[in-house]
């Protein structure tokens, strides 16, 4: 993998969003760029692009015009195995095996770390107790994944994809489905690794106090065009939250 | 105890039950048949090496492939009703080698009749994987419900060929419809072995891709790999594997389905790896009683072993549900 030497951990240059190629959701091509170390809010109504987004920087649609860069290197050109050294996520809907343990499930986050024929590190081998400690999932850990409740789910997920490594962790309206106090949980979760790995996050979600009190830039979508990018307190100083809502 | 001494001691357990089968049957057998070939001694030691020991071999190498199959078509397809029959493959090889048997007059076991098998079941493999792959979006639900679709058309044609058959020439048809298990050689049945055997030790290799895949499509793309190519590449091969099984035994119902699942109940195995490795040794232990009793119940008759297969799985597969 070439030596990463951008500033930003995400470029686009005049991209248009979409999932067709005929039909992209907005005829107005935009560019941003979002700076390393910052933790990023990607915001923004409904149908406005975001999964979208977040979809082409994984791959599994390519933006219908336009480039984008993660740390300096064109995404089109990352061969998949490099994208995994790059970009984890936690998306929207997580598939799972029911029956599955939790330990067995963050083991996944090793698959194709570990050669093809190397049993999986053991997840609680004393390597990874302060890991386990900081999301405070040790009391989890021999549970069934069917059996926790949503909260609990969603931080062994955020631990999967944190486990992977990368340094890019995406989050797919991450806080969705909990309750404010699960809610405040994954935060806290999320914010305490980062006190310990210094990696790029970004996020889309609608938890707009989370992003005023956490989040050190917003990137607003609107109807697939770009609405916002800066740092956040411009963006509530200057209103940007009630005309993007309005 | 951990997952991995429970799996060895069911091993060890089926290993000796399987062993112990060839002894079971119409005729009695004297346990020193096995190495004695004294004359009093030389038609039962005919019956176990030539009978009765490469049906054996036979059952565990089928009863194995059938619910490893039926595992990895439970994660491939992210539908925990998959099972390796629903997507037409299976009825597909079953009229191709009808078709042979009935216009060309070839012998069901002739390469004939089996390479007219495997190009239906190449077809519909071809079908499938165009179908997952033509358009973006690439949902699962579509190939499963294509496979659907082209399993009720190659019946249909296949049942229609069948009863053609039984009101003109007669007969037939239970073993394609219901299973059977053939009487191979033990040259034949080494064969088998040797074939199969090397494509379960690949589905196993292939065990953690489909760990990835479990996780779903979204995650899977950042783990290094391609979903789809991995999808497509597992299901060519799990085609020929079938395709391969089918030709020979008709369709075995409900094995596929219920070994995986009973063993997910009982053992919850932390990897699609050790489900692979249990659902093998399952399979073999539950094709090899089923095969047993389908021979023993009313001797000399013999039951399709189908009937059998689902006679038993669904009474255990409906307890454990309840269990659980």
């Amino acid at each position: 993998m070439e030596k990463i030497r951008s500033t930003f951990f995400l470029e686009a240059t005049n991209i248009l969003l979409g999932y067709r190629k005929d039909s992209p959701i907005s005829e107005t091509p935009f560019s941003f760029q979002l700076p390393r170390g910052a933790v990023t809010a990607l915001v923004g109504p409904n149908g406005s692009g975001k999964s979208t987004l977040l979809k082409a920087l994984i791959g599994e649609n390519s933006p219908i015009e336009g480039r984008l860069f993660c740390y300096g290197i064109e995404l089109k050109k990352m061969s998949r195995r490099d994208l995994s050294n790059v970009i984890s996520i936690v998306p929207q809907e997580h598939t799972f095996p029911p029956e599955l343990k939790v330990k067995n499930f963050l083991e996944l986050a090793f698959l194709f770390r570990t050669g093809i024929f190397k049993p999986l590190p053991s997840i609680s081998s004393d390597k990874f107790r302060p890991f386990l400690e900081e999301l405070n999932l040790v009391p989890l850990i021999s549970k069934v994944l069917q059996q926790l409740s949503s909260g609990e789910r969603q931080r062994v997920f955020l631990a999967r994809a944190l486990l992977q490594g990368s340094q890019l962790i995406l989050l797919d309206e991450p806080t969705n489905h909990l309750d404010p106090k699960a809610a405040s949980n994954f935060w806290q979760s999320l914010i305490s690794y980062r006190a310990m790995q210094p990696i790029d996050i970004l996020m889309s979600t609608h938890d707009l106090g989370f992003v005023k009190d956490s989040c050190d830039w917003v990137l607003a979508l609107d109807q697939g065009r770009l609405f916002f990018s800066g740092p956040t307190d411009l963006f509530f100083k200057d209103k940007m939250n009630e005309k993007l809502f309005s | 105890m951990t997952t991995k001494s429970k799996l060895f001691l069911c091993a060890l357990f089926t290993t000796l039950i399987l062993l112990g089968l060839p002894w079971l049957g119409g005729e009695p057998i004297s346990f020193s048949a096995l190495w004695s070939q004294s004359p009093t001694l030389d038609i039962d030691h005919r019956i176990l090496w030539s009978l009765r020991i490469p049906r054996l071999l036979f059952v565990v190498a089928v009863g194995g492939s059938l619910a490893m199959l039926g595992a990895s078509y439970q994660i491939l397809f992210n539908n925990t009703l998959a099972e390796p029959y629903i997507l037409g493959i299976s009825s597909a090889v079953t009229l191709g080698i009808v078709v042979a048997e009935t216009f060309l007059h070839l012998p069901n076991t002739s390469l004939g009749a089996l390479s007219m098998g495997l190009c239906f079941s190449l077809l519909v493999t071809f079908l499938l994987i165009l179908s997952y792959s033509w358009r973006t979006g690439r949902e699962l639900e579509r190939i499963v419900l294509f496979g659907m679709g082209l399993n009720f058309i190659f019946s249909s044609a296949l049942f229609l060929l069948l009863s053609y058959r039984s009101q003109t020439t007669g007969g037939g048809s239970l073993r394609w419809l219901f299973g059977n298990i053939p009487w191979l050689s033990l040259n034949e049945s080494l064969l088998f072995l040797l074939l199969t055997l090397p494509l379960c030790a690949g589905l196993w290799v292939m065990g953690r891709y489909l760990d990835g895949l479990s996780l779903g499509d979204t995650v899977a793309r950042t783990l290094g790999f391609s979903p789809t190519k991995v999808r497509c590449f597992l299901l060519f091969v799990t085609s020929l594997h079938l395709t391969l099984i089918t030709s020979l035994t008709g369709s075995i119902g409900f094995l596929g389905l219920v070994v995986p699942h009973c063993i997910r109940l009982v053992f919850r195995p932390a990897s699609t790896r050790l489900l692979f490795v249990a659902s093998f040794i399952g399979g073999a232990l539950f094709l090899g009683i089923a095969d047993s009793l389908s021979r023993a119940l009313l001797p000399p008759l013999e039951f399709p072993i189908g009937i059998i297969t689902t006679l038993l799985g669904g009474p255990l597969f409906l307890y454990l549900l309840w269990k659980k």
